[in-house]
């Protein structure tokens, strides 16, 4: 069970962290905590998984889960930017885009509800929707409606601004 | 700006995401629950010599201090066991639930927990102030004028730092509902 569980950690941890990364305004400190208590939570929850789903759907419902549980800290988490090496100029300028798109993202994200929230993160991780309506619960035409709604929201506000 | 522009600088970021070692959380967790249990143990066996010595001294005995106390006592244990009962509730409820499910269930609880706020809250509030009326009036016969009205400012002054946090907690859990119903 402990090789099981280290095996599943290694192989879905980034994917786990980004999640929580997205759902706490890119806050890397709060973000490692969610993960930390999602992984807590699967190692707690893992003699229950049946195989109805993939490995990888059932770690994101305790996800998801884990993240909404967070809302009673009532906690904003602030975005951290990373260091960027100043060696070359180009490089710089162009990390610098990077990061301010990522930046507005973050906030873009920030100004959806909980729930829609959570199902664009899935979306941006490259969930298929059948896959979303069964970590969400919702039918899949929901999903379908919710997705097409939320992506145009979305994109509207990175390309405009809040 | 297309949305799979979006995914791409999405998907490009944390590729040098470090792997924290899971092992000491592992190892905190297993002195967490172990702790847990040596002090529910500790609980348990001062309950029963509190038990005991009530017994013994025969404090069972009517006098007005008696039902003071007891009402003092009485609401701060009821207090910590309604505490006690909803993070258990809180720890039970599936993480394993469909996000919608999982959300309905945290619902419940706030609804509850605000059920508790507006009803049995404000009852205990009130009969710890009667306990405290009585004990207060023991103290203003046996206790010089000086302690007494050190007690009394003390009492008052921590009374209302009490309410505060008791209302901003109260408010806090409002606001969760609100988001969660509104989610």
């Amino acid at each position: 069970m402990k090789t099981q569980f280290n095996n599943i950690y290694q192989n879905h941890y980034e994917k786990v962290y980004r999640l929580c990364l997205g759902y706490v305004n890119g806050d890397e400190a709060l973000a490692k905590d969610l993960a930390q208590d999602t992984f807590v939570k699967v190692w707690e929850h893992l003699d229950q998984f049946k195989n109805k789903s993939s490995i990888g759907t059932w770690i994101y419902r305790i996800t998801v889960n884990t993240c909404l549980l967070f809302i009673r800290k009532n906690k904003k988490g602030s975005y951290s930017l990373p260091e960027i090496r100043e060696d070359d100029t180009n490089v710089v300028e162009v990390e610098k885009a990077h990061q301010t798109r990522l930046q507005q993202m973050y906030a873009c994200i920030q100004e959806l509800k909980e729930t829609e929230r959570i199902v664009i993160l899935l979306v941006l991780e490259g969930l298929a929707q059948k896959e979303i309506a069964d970590i969400t619960g919702h039918s899949h035409q929901n999903v379908r409606v919710m997705v097409h709604r939320i992506k145009e929201k979305l994109t509207k506000c990175v390309t405009h601004g809040i | 700006m297309e949305f799979k522009d979006i995914q791409n600088t999405w998907q490009q970021q944390s590729e040098q995401t470090n792997i924290p070692d899971f092992t000491p959380t592992q190892q905190k967790l297993q002195k967490i629950r172990k702790e847990q249990r040596i002090t529910q143990f500790i609980l348990g066996i001062t309950g029963i010599v509190l038990i005991a010595f009530f017994f013994y001294i025969s404090a069972y005995k009517f006098s007005g201090t008696l039902l003071g106390m007891s009402l003092l006592i009485g609401v701060i244990i009821i207090r910590v066991w309604i505490e006690v009962k909803s993070r258990q509730t809180l720890r039970k409820i599936n993480v394993l639930l469909s996000l919608e499910d999982f959300k309905a269930q945290l619902i419940s609880y706030y609804e509850n927990r605000k059920k508790l706020a507006f009803t049995t809250i404000p009852i205990l509030l009130i009969v710890y102030n009667i306990g405290v009326g009585i004990m207060m009036y023991y103290f203003y016969q046996y206790i010089s004028r000086g302690f007494f009205y050190y007690i009394v400012i003390s009492y008052a002054v921590s009374f209302v730092v009490l309410f505060y946090f008791i209302r901003k907690q109260v408010l806090q859990e409002l606001k969760t509902l609100k988001s969660l119903q509104e989610a």
